[in-house]
């Protein structure tokens, strides 16, 4: 099914938690992530119970500090990179 | 107040905006603004809000300058490595402009020192690099009932949303807390793009001078989300979080506190902790 993230359209299997779509969307440090459902902020703890559904608007939004110790991180082999980087798509 | 000859000259392209005229460069000459970090974000608004004739601006920064700051720190100058910051940019803020009286706070805002610091002033421009500064530049914020225009940046990314206390959504509607040290990585793939901190400090320069003129929409209930490699600007709208810990019905932060401070988890090499 279409959804939007971050006002791009993307296709995503039905179903998926906001939990599953972080993980689907490769997004491995979601505490660096605030979600916000059709306009909503998503309390970090229904993550795993809120299920996004055909045409729902999804913005992750992203820690920024000044440069350093912030932004979209994830694990990749053990160390840390930043998404974004390579191919990442949010 | 009466603008002298030289100031109707100096001011000439704000007083012929219809906008602004006489009226509005007075108010921004009695206008009072506090920027928290004298680095990237703060070194752009600072002197545009000294060019601007803002008559008051408070710096408030602990750090001193460092070799690697001149990338993106544009108040500071290379004969300037190991001067306070708040120093370095006061002189280039009185050099612009000699209107402006410039405060000088150097020390690090905290729980305890912040309050009384932000009561001086009518807007705060956060400027600060750590999470956890940047949540106790929000929270002192809403305890002082003074509104503030937030920036962050990351690598070709910045982000900018403005807060009216008791008003408008605020940073921990959409970021409850700081991440989790767990979560926080290590300093070394990080770094920033030196322009992004120009192109997002000056836009919280902007909102201070739309705040004193009371002229046009705030960056309010928005955040601006800013990607220089795209050169997009994209706008997340959110609503005021009725469970937000700080600004909701019944909030759980009823006091000042400082957040733990985030260490950065560098293996080796050299950490830059001050990175704005
Ligand atoms: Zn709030």
């Amino acid at each position: 099914m279409k959804i939007r993230i971050n006002d791009l359209e993307t296709e995503i299997a039905e179903g998926l938690t906001i939990s599953a779509l972080l993980a689907e969307r490769k997004v491995k440090m979601p505490e660096m992530v605030s979600v916000q459902l059709n306009g909503a902020i998503v309390e970090r703890e229904a993550f795993p119970t809120t299920r996004v559904g055909e045409n729902d608007t999804v913005e992750f939004m992203y820690f920024m500090g000044g440069g350093m110790r912030g932004g979209r991180w994830e694990v990749e082999g053990g160390r840390w990179t930043l998404a974004g980087g390579k191919g990442e798509r949010v | 107040m009466n603008l002298t000859e030289r100031q109707i000259e100096r001011y000439s392209r704000h007083i012929i905006l219809p906008e602004v005229g006489g009226k509005g460069q007075a108010k921004l000459l009695a206008g009072r603004i506090l920027i928290v970090g004298a680095g990237g974000l703060g070194s752009p608004a600072a002197l545009y809000l000294a060019a601007a004739g803002v008559g008051t601006i408070g710096l408030a920064d602990g750090d001193v300058v460092d070799l690697s700051n001149l990338q993106r720190q544009i108040a500071h100058a290379t004969s300037d490595i190991g001067r306070a910051k708040v120093e370095s940019a006061a002189e280039k803020c009185r050099a612009i402009n000699p209107d402006v009286t410039v405060r000088l706070h150097p020390e690090h805002i905290r729980a305890e020192n912040a309050l009384a610091i932000f009561k001086e002033y009518d807007f705060v421009i956060d400027g600060t690099d750590s999470f956890a500064a940047k949540f106790l530049v929000a929270d002192a914020c809403h305890f002082a009932g003074k509104p503030y225009a937030h920036a962050g940046i990351l690598r070709f990314e910045g982000q900018a949303m403005t807060v009216i206390p008791g008003r408008t959504g605020c940073y921990r509607c959409l970021f409850h807390e700081p991440p989790p040290p767990n979560a926080v990585p290590s300093c070394s793939q990080a770094g920033v793009l030196g322009v992004l901190a120009g192109i997002m400090g000056t836009i919280q320069a902007a909102e201070a001078v739309k705040y004193l003129l009371g002229i046009g929409e705030l960056l309010t209930n928005r955040l601006l989300v800013f990607d220089a490699l795209k050169m997009t600007f994209r706008q997340v709208v959110f609503k005021r979080n009725a469970a937000c810990q700080l600004c909701g019905g019944s909030p759980s932060i009823t006091a000042l506190r400082d957040e733990a401070p985030i260490a950065c988890v560098c293996a080796g090499g050299r950490c830059e902790t001050a990175v704005t």
